[in-house]
C-alpha cells in the first residue's frame, strides 16, 4: 500500500512537471514559429504558482469547488492506469487494474468534473463552450473507438501491457506500422483531445471568455492547470504505449512524449478554427474513414 | 311450472300495465318490476334446480309443454341451463334499465314487458315455428320501442328495424314451408333430417336469416345504424335482452344446420371478423363503435359454431355472449341522453371495465373463453388464427379509443346501475377465474435459474415497494393511481413465477393494463394513454397468437418465435415503436414513469431470456438482427434525447435507448453477452428509477418539467442533485460507478464475437449518451436560479428515501461488482446453449479472454485521489468565498435577471446543423403512415355501408344468393 | 443574488517564501482585456513580434476573475467607470492597476471635459502611471518594468488602500456617477 502510494505520488509530480515544462517549450516554440522570442522555459511553473498563492478566490457552488478535484482525480487516475516504462517493476501504478476500455472511459471522468463546475458557475459562456466541447468529443470519440476497436480485435487483448508488449519487436513491429491507417486516425483525433487548433472551439478565447474555466480564478484554476498538465501527459504516455511501442526507459519516454506533443504544437500554429459544425463533420468522416479501412483489414 | 312462470309472467304483467299505464301511471311502474321481479326469481330457482351454475352440464334441462298436442299447434319450451343463465341476464337486464327508459314516457312498459318473454321464448324455444312467433314478437316491440324515444333518427331507424325484420320474416318463412315441405315436422331436430336440395335450400335461408339477425359482418348495415340511432337506454336494454336472445337461439340453431363442411362458417366468421373491426376504425359515436363490437361478437359466433361442438361449444357460447352482453348494457347505461355526443360525459373506471371485457382482457371472464377459443383455432388453421387475432386487435384498438379519449366528468345521476353491472362483470371474473384456476401455474419452471429468477423478482418487487411511497405526492390534475400500480407491479412480481403460457399471458396483460390505467390518471394523459394501450394489446395480442401456436411447450421456435420477438420489441419501444413509451412517460404521473422504466420493461426482457431459453437450446431468431435493432435504437434514441427539452422526455428516451444495449446483449447469445444483458437490466433498474425519481421530485415541488423553466436547483434540492449525479455519472459508464461494467462486458462480447461494426456504433451511442446526460444536470440543477424557483423546498421524503436506498445499493455495486456477478455469471454458465467462455472472477478481478477489470483498486483510487484533493484544499490558505449567484464576469455589466443567463434551450443547436444533411425520418410519420394505410381500408370496407335501408336488403339477397351458389358448388 | 459584504482582510503579515511569491506575481502578469479608452491600440502592439510582451510572462485574460492587472488605457469615461469598477472589483486579490496617459493623471487633454475624470487616483487606486499621450509600447513596457520591480519590492498595495480606504474612494465615485444601480459591493 505504500509503496503504492509514494510510486503513484512520484509519477503525478514528474508528470506535472513534465506537463508544465512540456507547456513553456511548446509556449516557446509557437513564439519562434510567429517570429518573437517566447517566455521562458519555466512560465507555466511560474504561472501555476501565482495562481496559487493569490490571496483571494471566489466559488459559485459546491460543484463549482468540487471540480478542480474532479479533474485531478481524472488526470492522475489516467496517469496511473497506464503503464510509464515498460518492464520496470519498482513503479508499477495500477496498470494491472484496468484495460484499456477502463482508461478510455476514465478519461470522461475529468471531463465530466469539469463540465459541472462550468454550468454550477453560472456563466452561460462556460456551458456554451461545455456544449459544444460535447458535441465535438462526441465527434472524435467514434473514430477512437473505431482505432480501439481495430487494435483490440487485431491484438487480441484490451490490456495495455499486453498492446505493449506485443510491439516489443523492434521498431517495425510498432503499431504505428502495423496499423497506419489507424494511428493516423488515432493522432488527427489527438488534436481535439489536446484542444489544438483546429479543434479549439472549447476554450476558444476570442469568442467566448476561454469556455469552461470562466469563472474560476486563483486557486481553483492553478489546479485546472495543473490538471490539464498531467492530463495531457497521460494521453501522450497512453498513445506512446499504443502506437509507438512504448518506452523502454525514462529517457525514451520523455523523449517520445517530447516527439508526440510537438505534432500537436507544429499543427495548431498554423491553424485558424474550425466552427463547431465544421468540426463535427470533419471528425465523423474522415478520421473515422481512415480507422474504418484498417477496421475492415481486421475483421476479414 | 316454473318454467310457465319464468317465461309468461311478464307477459301477463304486460297486459297489467297496459291498462294500469292509463288509469294509475304512478303505481304502474312498481307493478311492472314486481312481475319482472317474479320472472327472475322462478328463473333463478330454475337455474338451480339444472345446476346451471357449475357450468358443467349445460344441457341439463326441464321441458314444459302447453297446448294441447304437439307443437307446432302449441308451444314447447326447453330450458337448458345454459339458457337459464342468459335468461336471467336478459330479467336482470330490464330490471336496471327500466326506470331509465319508463321515466319518460311510462306507455313503452307493455312493450318492454313483452320484449322479455319474447326473448325468453326464443331461448327456450324448441321448434322452428314457435321461434318464428317469438322472433316476430320481438322485432315488432324493437320496432316500436325504437320509435318510443325522444331521439332525432327514431323513425329513420325504427323504419330500418321494420325493413330487415320484413325480409327476414320472408326467407324465414320459405325455410319453414320447404322443411314442413320435406320433413313433415317443425323442431328443431327436423333441421337435421333434410339431405339433397332442400338441404341446401334451407341452409341458405337460415344461414341469410341468422346473420342478418345477429348483425354479423357483411350483413350488419342496419345493426350499426340502429345502435347508433336508438337512444342509449333502449340501446344498452337491447343488446342485454333480445340481442341475447338471438344470437343463444342462433348458437342454437348452427350446429343443427344441414352444411357438409362447418368450416365455412368459421370461415365467413373469420373473415367478417378482420374486415368488420377495419371498418370500424373511423367510428366516432359511441353507439356505433358499439355496433362494430356486436358484429365482432356475432363474427365469433359463427367461428365458434364452425370449429367447436358439444360442451365446448356450449359452454364458450355462454360465458361469451352473456359477459359481453352485460359489458354492452353497461357501457350504453352511461350515456347520457340529452347529450349529443353521449358518452362525453361518462366516467372512468366505470367504461373503463366493461370496455376491458369486450376486449377480452384477463382476468376478466370474456379472457377464458377466447383463450380457449384461440387455442382450438390454432389446431384447426394458423391462418385463420391470425385473422381471428388480427380482428380482435382492431376492435380492441378503436374501443381503446373510445375510453382514453373522453373527458373525466361524471353524470349525477344514473351511476348506480352502471356500478351494479360492472360489479357482476367482476363477480363472474372471480367466479371464472376460480373455476379455470387448475390450468394455472405457478412453478417457475420457465426459467431454469432460480437465481434469475430471483433477481428478475427482485427488481420488480423493490421497484413497485420503492416507488408506491411516491405516488401519494400528485400534482395537481392527477387523480389517484396507487392501486392500479401496485397491482401492476403484484403481477410483474410473480411473472417469473408462471409455469406455463397461460399464467404467463394473464400476469403480463393485467401488469401491462394496470399500467394503462395508472397513466391514465396522469393530468392531460388522453394520446399517451391510447398510444400505450394500444401498443400494450398489439403486445398483447402478440404474445397469445404465440403462446397459442405453441401448444404445449411456451414458445416454440419459427413463427411463434418471431411473434415473440415482434411483441418484446414493441414493449421495449425499439425500431420505431419508442413513439409510445415517450408519450406514455410523459403523459404519466411522475412515480408512474419511475415505476414503468425500472420495471415494465424488464418484463419484456425476461420474456425475451424465457422466449429463447424455451426449447433448451438459445435460439435468438437471428441474433445479429436483433443486436441491430438495438444498437441503432441505442444511437437514434440517444440523439433524440439529447436533442429533447423536456425532462421526462429525455428520461423516456434514455430509457428507450438503454434498453437498446440490452438487446445487443442478448442477440450474441454468448456467455459474455447475457451477462452483460443480465448486469445492465439490474444496474439500469437502479440508476434509472433514481433518475425518474427525483425527475418526480422536481416536477412536484416545481410544477414544470420544461427545461427552460428549471434551473440552479442544486442550491435548494441539494440531495435530489447528488442523487441524480450519481445516477448520471452511472449511466454515462464512467468508471468508477456502476454503469461501466455493463459496457465492458458488452464490448469484451462483440469483440469476442467478432461483430465489430456494432461494437463502433454502441460505444459511439454510450458517447451521445454524455451529451444528454451533461444537458440534464446543467438544465436542471445547476446554471442559474430563477426568481420563480427561489423559494422550492427539497423534495418529499417519500420520493428521497427510496432514492436514498437505490444511491446505496448503486454505490455498492459500484465498488464490489463481484458480490453481484459471483452468483450471476454461474447461473448463466447453467443456462443452457450459450457459447463463448464466461468471464472469470478473481476476487475483486474480473477477467476476460481479453481484458481485466478490478473495480475495487480503481474506486479505491478514486476515493483516495479525492481524499488527498480534499486535504490539499485545506491546506491551502484562506476559504474561498462564496460570491452571489449573479456575480459573474459579463463584461462589466450586471446580469438582467436569472432567467436571462440560463442557457438550457437548443442546446446542441451545432450538432442539428451538423446532421441536416440526414433526411429528416419522423418515426410519428411512419406510424401515421400505417395508420392512414389501415383507415383507408376500413373505409373500403365501410362503403357498402350506405345508410340507405335498401342497400341493407340487397346485402342479405345477394349474400343469400352467393352462399346458395357457394353451398352448392360444394366445398 | 450579488456581494452584501466587504471581502475579508487581507492577511498582511511577513512571510519568508514572501520573496519567492512576489517574484512569481512579477514574472507572471495577467491583464484584463480590456481596452478603456484610446490608448488600447498601443496595447495590440504588444502581442506581436516587434515588441513581444509574452517574454516577460505578459499575458491578457478575457474575464477580470483570472486576471492580475487592469490597464486603465487613456481617458476614463464616466460611463466606463462604472463598468470599471465592477471588473476592478471582480479581480481576486492581489491586483494592481496601470494607468495610461495624461489624462488619468491630470485630466490631459479632456481636462474640461463634463464626461471623464481628471486624477484617476481619486476614484481607483493606481500603482504606477505612464505618461504621454498615447504611450508608445515602448512607454508601456517601460511603465511594466517598474510595476513588476515594485511588486518584487512588496510595494505595490493599491489593492489594500482601496478596500481599506473604500468609503473614500465610494464617495468620490458616486459624486461622478450618478445613476448608481450597481450593488455597493461587488467583489
Amino acid at each position: 500500500m505504500i509503496p503504492l502510494v509514494i510510486s503513484i505520488t512520484f509519477s503525478a509530480l514528474a508528470a506535472l512537471v513534465w506537463g508544465l515544462l512540456l507547456g513553456g517549450i511548446s509556449r516557446m516554440v509557437t513564439a519562434r514559429i510567429h517570429g518573437r522570442i517566447g517566455p521562458r522555459l519555466t512560465q507555466n511553473f511560474i504561472d501555476v504558482w501565482k495562481l496559487f498563492r493569490k490571496k483571494s478566490s471566489i466559488h459559485h457552488g459546491t460543484m463549482f469547488w468540487l471540480a478542480p478535484m474532479f479533474r485531478i482525480a481524472g488526470a492522475i487516475g489516467v496517469l496511473v492506469l497506464v503503464p510509464l516504462v515498460v518492464g520496470n517493476t519498482v513503479i508499477v501504478n495500477m496498470s494491472f487494474s484496468g484495460d484499456l476500455l477502463l482508461v478510455v472511459y476514465f478519461m470522461f471522468f475529468g471531463c465530466l468534473g469539469m463540465a459541472l463546475g462550468a454550468g454550477d458557475s453560472g456563466h452561460p459562456y462556460a456551458v456554451i463552450a461545455v456544449s459544444r466541447g460535447l458535441a465535438q468529443m462526441s465527434s472524435y470519440e467514434l473514430s477512437f473507438s473505431a482505432v480501439i476497436l481495430v487494435l483490440a480485435a487485431g491484438l487480441r487483448t484490451l490490456s495495455i501491457e499486453e498492446i505493449v508488449m506485443a510491439q516489443q519487436d523492434g521498431i517495425l513491429s510498432w503499431n504505428l506500422f502495423r496499423y497506419p491507417f489507424a494511428t493516423a486516425a488515432a493522432l488527427i483525433t489527438l488534436l481535439p483531445m489536446q484542444m489544438a487548433y483546429p479543434f479549439s472551439i472549447v476554450l476558444a478565447p476570442q469568442e467566448i471568455p476561454i469556455g469552461p474555466p470562466t469563472e474560476y480564478s486563483s486557486r481553483f484554476l492553478s489546479f485546472m492547470l495543473s490538471g490539464r498538465a498531467i492530463f495531457g501527459v497521460a494521453k501522450l504516455v497512453l498513445f506512446v504505449n499504443l502506437f509507438f511501442g512504448g518506452a523502454s526507459g525514462w529517457v525514451s519516454l520523455l523523449f517520445k512524449t517530447f516527439l508526440l506533443y510537438m505534432f500537436p504544437i507544429f499543427v495548431s500554429t498554423v491553424f485558424p478554427r474550425f466552427r463547431t459544425e465544421q468540426s463535427i463533420r470533419f471528425l465523423w468522416f474522415v478520421p473515422t474513414s481512415l480507422a474504418a479501412i484498417d477496421l475492415l483489414r481486421v475483421m476479414i | 311450472m316454473v318454467v310457465a312462470l319464468a317465461v309468461f309472467l311478464p307477459l301477463l304483467g304486460a297486459f297489467i300495465s297496459v291498462w294500469l299505464t292509463r288509469r294509475k301511471p304512478a303505481m304502474s311502474a312498481i307493478v311492472s318490476q314486481l312481475f319482472l321481479a317474479g320472472g327472475l326469481l322462478s328463473t333463478v330457482l330454475l337455474s338451480i334446480r339444472l345446476g346451471a351454475w357449475s357450468f358443467n352440464d349445460l344441457g341439463n334441462s326441464v321441458i314444459l309443454r302447453t297446448g294441447v298436442g304437439a307443437p307446432p299447434l302449441s308451444i314447447n319450451l326447453e330450458a337448458t341451463g345454459g339458457a337459464v343463465i342468459a335468461a336471467i341476464v336478459v330479467y336482470a337486464a330490464t330490471i336496471l334499465g327500466m326506470s331509465r327508459l319508463t321515466s319518460r314516457n311510462a306507455k313503452i312498459q307493455p312493450l318492454l314487458l313483452s320484449l322479455v318473454t319474447a326473448s325468453l321464448g326464443l331461448l327456450f324455444a324448441t321448434d322452428l315455428f314457435n321461434s318464428f312467433v317469438f322472433l316476430e314478437i320481438g322485432s315488432i316491440v324493437t320496432i316500436g320501442l325504437t320509435a318510443a324515444c325522444r331521439c332525432r333518427r327514431r323513425w329513420e331507424v325504427a323504419v330500418k328495424v321494420a325493413l330487415v325484420s320484413g325480409l327476414v320474416t320472408i326467407l324465414y318463412l320459405l325455410a319453414i314451408v320447404v322443411i314442413y315441405k320435406s320433413t313433415g315436422e317443425l323442431r328443431f331436430e327436423a333441421l337435421g333430417m333434410l339431405h339433397g336440395f332442400p338441404a341446401l335450400l334451407v341452409s341458405g335461408l337460415m344461414l341469410t336469416v341468422i346473420m342478418t339477425e345477429i348483425k354479423a359482418f357483411p350483413l350488419s348495415g342496419w345493426g350499426l345504424d340502429f345502435y347508433e340511432g336508438a337512444s342509449p337506454g333502449f340501446a344498452g336494454v337491447y343488446s342485454a335482452t333480445w340481442s341475447l336472445a338471438v344470437l343463444m337461439w342462433s348458437a342454437g340453431i348452427l350446429p343443427r344446420l344441414p352444411i357438409p363442411n362447418f368450416q365455412i362458417l368459421a370461415w365467413i366468421g373469420a373473415g367478417g371478423l378482420v374486415l368488420g373491426q377495419l371498418a370500424g376504425f373511423r367510428a366516432t359515436s359511441p353507439g356505433r363503435m358499439m355496433g362494430y363490437s356486436s358484429a365482432a361478437y356475432a363474427s365469433i359466433l359463427l367461428v365458434l359454431a364452425g370449429t367447436t361442438t358439444g360442451h365446448d361449444y356450449l359452454q364458450l357460447t355462454l360465458v361469451l355472449m352473456v359477459f359481453a352482453a352485460i359489458a354492452k348494457f353497461t357501457v350504453f347505461m352511461l350515456a347520457d341522453p340529452e347529450n349529443e355526443n353521449p358518452l362525453k360525459s361518462a366516467a372512468g373506471y366505470l367504461l373503463l371495465l366493461p370496455i376491458l371485457v369486450i376486449a377480452g382482457i384477463p382476468p376478466l371472464p370474456v379472457f377464458w373463453a377466447k383463450f380457449k377459443l384461440l387455442s382450438i383455432l390454432a389446431g384447426v388453421s394458423p391462418l385463420m388464427l391470425v385473422a381471428v387475432v388480427a380482428g380482435l386487435f382492431f376492435e380492441a384498438v378503436y374501443l381503446l379509443r373510445l375510453w382514453s379519449k373522453r373527458p373525466v366528468r361524471l353524470i349525477k345521476s344514473g351511476r348506480l346501475v352502471p356500478m351494479m353491472t360492472s360489479l357482476l362483470l367482476a363477480a363472474g371474473a372471480v367466479w371464472l377465474t376460480a373455476g379455470f384456476q387448475r390450468s394455472l401455474s405457478f412453478s417457475g419452471s420457465l426459467l431454469s435459474s432460480s437465481t434469475l429468477r430471483i433477481l428478475f423478482m427482485t427488481v420488480f418487487g423493490a421497484g413497485t415497494l420503492l416507488t408506491l411511497p411516491g405516488a401519494w405526492n400528485r400534482i395537481k390534475g392527477e387523480r389517484s393511481y396507487w392501486f392500479w400500480m401496485l397491482l401492476s407491479g403484484i403481477s410483474l412480481t410473480f411473472l417469473p413465477m408462471a409455469g406455463n403460457g397461460m399464467t404467463f399471458y394473464i400476469l403480463w396483460e393485467v401488469s401491462a393494463f394496470a399500467a394503462v390505467i395508472a397513466v391514465s390518471r396522469g393530468s392531460r394523459a388522453a394520446t399517451g394513454t391510447f398510444w400505450f394501450a394500444v401498443f400494450a394489446a398489439a403486445s398483447g395480442f402478440l404474445l397469445l397468437a404465440s403462446i397459442v401456436l405453441s401448444g404445449s411447450m411456451f414458445i416454440a421456435p419459427g413463427i411463434p418465435l418471431i411473434l415473440v420477438a415482434i411483441a418484446a420489441l414493441f414493449k421495449l419501444g425499439q425500431m420505431g415503436a419508442h413513439l409510445w413509451s415517450v408519450r406514455a412517460y410523459s403523459a404519466a404521473p411522475a412515480t408512474m414513469s419511475a415505476f414503468m422504466a425500472g420495471t415494465s420493461s424488464k418484463a419484456a426482457v425476461f420474456l425475451l431470456v424465457i422466449a429463447a431459453l424455451g426449447t433448451g437450446a438459445v435460439t435468438m431468431p437471428a441474433g445479429s438482427v436483433l443486436a441491430w435493432a438495438g444498437v441503432l435504437t441505442a444511437l437514434s434514441m440517444a440523439v433524440m434525447a439529447a436533442l429533447s427539452s423536456d425532462y421526462k422526455k429525455v428520461l423516456a428516451y434514455a430509457s428507450v435507448s438503454q434498453m437498446g444495449y440490452i438487446l445487443i446483449g442478448l442477440g450474441l447469445a454468448s456467455v459474455m453477452g447475457w451477462t452483460a444483458a443480465i448486469y445492465h437490466t439490474f444496474h439500469h433498474f437502479l440508476f434509472k428509477m433514481i433518475l425518474f425519481l427525483g425527475a418526480a421530485g422536481v416536477i412536484f415541488r416545481t410544477g414544470t418539467s420544461d427545461y427552460n423553466r428549471l434551473g440552479g436547483l442544486i442550491r435548494r434540492m441539494p440531495l435530489t442533485f447528488t442523487f441524480t449525479l450519481i445516477a448520471v455519472i452511472a449511466f454515462a459508464g464512467v468508471p468508477p460507478l456502476a454503469g461501466f461494467g455493463g459496457k465492458w462486458f458488452l464490448y469484451n462480447g462483440l469483440i469476442e464475437t467478432g461483430w465489430l461494426p456494432i461494437a463502433l456504433i454502441a460505444m459511439f451511442a454510450s458517447v451521445v449518451a454524455f451529451l444528454y446526460a451533461f444537458r440534464l444536470l446543467h438544465a436542471v440543477f445547476l446554471g442559474q436560479l430563477s426568481t420563480v424557483n427561489a423559494r422550492v423546498k427539497e423534495a418529499p421524503l417519500a420520493l428521497l428515501i427510496p432514492q436514498g436506498i437505490l444511491t446505496a445499493a448503486l454505490m455498492l455495486f459500484s465498488f464490489r461488482p463481484t458480490l453481484f456477478l459471483e452468483h450471476i455469471i454461474p447461473a448463466i454458465e447453467s443456462l443452457p446453449g450459450l457459447g463463448g467462455v464466461a468471464p472469470v472472477i478473481n476476487g475483486t478481478i474480473v477477467t476476460t479472454p481479453i481484458g481485466n477489470w478490478n473495480a475495487w483498486a480503481v474506486g479505491m483510487m478514486v476515493m483516495g485521489l479525492f481524499g488527498f484533493a480534499f486535504v490539499f484544499y485545506w491546506l491551502s490558505g484562506k476559504r474561498p468565498k462564496h460570491v452571489g449567484q449573479l456575480d459573474i464576469g459579463f463584461a462589466g455589466e450586471l446580469p438582467p435577471s436569472a432567467e436571462e443567463v440560463h442557457y438550457a434551450g437548443n442546446f446542441f443547436k451545432p450538432y442539428k446543423r451538423a446532421l441536416a444533411f440526414l433526411p429528416r425520418i419522423h418515426a410519428g410519420n411512419v406510424f401515421s403512415g400505417i395508420t392512414e394505410v389501415f383507415k383507408i381500408a376500413g373505409d373500403s370496407v365501410r362503403a357498402i355501408f350506405t345508410g340507405d335501408a335498401r342497400t341493407y336488403l340487397a346485402h342479405s339477397l345477394i349474400f343469400l344468393v352467393i352462399i346458395l351458389i357457394f353451398l352448392r358448388g360444394g366445398i | 443574488m450579488y456581494c452584501n459584504k466587504l471581502p475579508d482582510k487581507p492577511d498582511d503579515r511577513k512571510k519568508i517564501w514572501d520573496k519567492v511569491d512576489n517574484m512569481a506575481r512579477a514574472n507572471s502578469l495577467w491583464v484584463t482585456a480590456y481596452g478603456t479608452g484610446c490608448g488600447a491600440i498601443e496595447l495590440r502592439p504588444l502581442h506581436t513580434s516587434r515588441f513581444d510582451m509574452e517574454r516577460f510572462g505578459i499575458a491578457m485574460r478575457p474575464t477580470p476573475r483570472q486576471a492580475d492587472v487592469l490597464i486603465i488605457s487613456g481617458y476614463l469615461a464616466v460611463k466606463t467607470l462604472k463598468r470599471v469598477i465592477r471588473v476592478y472589483e471582480q479581480i481576486q486579490d492581489p491586483k494592481y492597476i496601470l494607468a495610461l496617459g495624461s489624462c488619468t493623471i491630470n485630466g490631459g487633454m479632456y481636462y474640461d471635459s463634463y464626461n471623464t475624470l481628471n486624477i484617476l487616483d481619486r476614484y481607483l487606486p493606481v500603482d504606477v502611471y505612464v505618461n504621454g499621450c498615447m504611450p508608445r509600447p515602448e512607454a508601456i513596457i517601460d511603465g511594466f518594468s517598474l510595476l513588476m520591480s515594485k511588486i518584487k519590492a512588496g510595494k505595490a498595495d493599491g489593492w489594500k488602500h482601496y478596500v481599506d480606504n473604500l468609503e473614500y474612494y465610494r464617495e468620490n465615485q458616486k459624486k461622478v456617477i450618478h445613476n448608481w444601480d450597481l450593488p455597493d459591493y461587488n467583489w
